[in-house]
């Protein structure tokens, strides 16, 4: 077979619904022509690269145990939690080495910050809405956060 | 207001304008033209005034008065109201009290000395009396969610580095995710807060630094006064600083209100496309320990993606970048 031949072959089973095409000449070559098509419905052809929805797949590391363990926390008569409004990274004190917002033991009136969760440089003071003593710190300093984590438990006094 | 309105009658007239029509331009007597001619003048404009040909407006100080600010402004929403300050411990703690009193959106304080200016996390921010341009504003993105308002980080970022594209023609690019800077050196700095509830924004408070001037004396030594990128060495010739916050207002409203429109996806492509970290190698000193690799995208939330050396990838949503 000329080269134009099979050219010409290949350009009709691609216009073509075929996804496979098999030719045995005279001369006894064979030629198998297979289109690497998975669906049975062939696409039009198409000269411009279709555009595809971008779709980001980042495999995330598995939540540390840290990011789990607020939500097992059960929660006595009276107790209430503060949880982080959106992703990021806890703080319990205003800047490295200060004095941290708040202690075990501590009672905190509505709007008192209670800690900072910031996420790409915007920081978020976290304020106690309701009156409370805190009874438990279930986040470390510098822990990531996820959406909805409880960080406190509080009871009302 | 009658400051104003005189100044901006000098300026339209581009040459002398006469007492009596400055006077009816700005709704008063020519009495009080000529007491807002000595004002201007003792705040540092050079006013000329001649027999029968009136008042000319020789040159203007690099002053952040709120009559002079106020000029400048070409937005609808921010920097309404102006807090000009003289001194201030910091313009994002005034803004945040202000806002806390029932501020408006847009609310802007502007303060020519910062003595108390923060960073992340109690970091200083070393604000130059009469050579940088300190300002925060009032935000109250109504609808949005707290979850999202991190992005806002990524506007105000992008919103300056138009700014100092489009008005002033230097070729500033963006770092992961706050510093705007001019061949890698670091130009202006952002702090954003917030206070919120679980799914509602109180206020945000945008705060802004840049430097603009090379200081002079004292701060000159010893400090980085020397050593840092200042805007006017960029440009080649001193920047107004009421000018470039009339063009980062009016810049920051139209991606602000985008963003709100639109989302974030717009606001994201553009900063892709002006970040100087993506597709380079990077170390991060994330809160839960570094992280080394390559940094090869920025997601749809905004956080920096970061490709380890065994192909594993890193969210990053805090810590401090390094090129």
């Amino acid at each position: 077979m000329k080269l134009s031949e099979i050219r010409e072959l290949i350009n009709l089973v691609d216009k073509s619904g075929l996804a496979e095409f098999e030719y045995e000449c005279s001369d006894g070559d064979r030629l198998v022509l297979r289109k690497s098509v998975s669906s049975a419905a062939p696409e039009p052809p198409s000269a411009v690269e279709p555009v595809r929805p971008q779709v980001e797949v980042y495999p995330e590391p598995e939540p540390s145990p840290a990011a789990s363990a607020g939500q097992d926390e059960s929660l006595a008569a009276g107790e209430f939690v503060i949880t982080a409004p959106m992703v990021g990274t806890f703080y319990r004190a205003p800047a490295p080495g200060a004095e941290p917002f708040v202690e075990v033991g501590d009672v905190v009136e509505p709007g008192q910050t209670v800690c900072i969760v910031e996420a790409m440089k915007l920081m978020n003071e976290i304020e106690a809405e309701r009156r409370g003593k805190i009874v438990k710190i279930l986040v470390e300093n510098e822990d990531p956060v996820e959406y909805g984590q409880p960080l406190f438990i509080l009871k009302e006094v | 207001m009658t400051l104003r309105k005189v100044l901006s009658g000098l300026l339209k007239a581009n040459g002398y304008v006469s007492g009596g029509a400055l006077a009816k331009g700005a709704g008063v007597s020519r009495n009080t033209i000529w007491k807002a001619v000595e004002q201007l003048r003792a705040d540092g404009y050079q006013i000329e005034a001649a027999p029968r040909r009136g008042y000319k407006l020789i040159s203007s100080p690099d002053c952040l008065r709120d009559y002079e600010v106020s000029l400048h402004l070409k937005t609808v929403d921010l920097g309404k109201p102006i807090h000009c300050l003289d001194r201030v411990d910091s313009t994002n703690q005034f803004a945040r009290q202000e806002a806390r009193q029932g501020a408006p959106h847009g609310t802007l304080v502007v303060a020519e000395e910062q003595t108390a200016g923060r960073g992340r996390l109690g970091r200083t921010w070393t604000s130059w009396p009469g050579a940088s341009l300190c300002f925060s504003l009032v935000l109250r993105p109504n609808g949005v969610a707290p979850t999202d308002a991190p992005q806002l980080t990524h506007v105000a970022a992008l919103a300056v580095a138009r700014a100092l594209r489009n008005d002033l023609g230097i070729d500033a690019r963006l770092k992961w995710p706050n510093d705007v800077v001019v061949d890698g050196r670091k130009l202006c700095g952002i702090l954003v807060e917030m206070s919120c509830e679980l799914d509602l924004i109180h206020y945000v408070i945008l705060g802004i630094g840049i430097n603009v001037h090379r200081p002079s004396g004292d701060l000159l030594e010893g400090g980085l006064a020397g050593k840092a990128a200042v805007l006017d060495e960029f440009v080649g010739a001193p920047v107004k600083r009421a000018l470039l916050l009339g063009a980062i207002l009016a810049s920051l409203e139209q991606c602000y209100i985008d963003w709100l429109n639109k989302g974030f996806e717009e606001i994201r492509r553009e900063v892709k496309l002006l970040s100087s970290t993506l597709g380079r190698h990077v170390e991060v000193a994330a809160p839960d320990g570094p992280v080394a690799g390559v940094a090869v995208d920025i997601d749809s939330r905004g956080a920096l993606v970061v490709e380890g050396p065994t192909g594993e990838f890193r969210k990053i949503y805090a810590g401090d970048v390094t090129a």
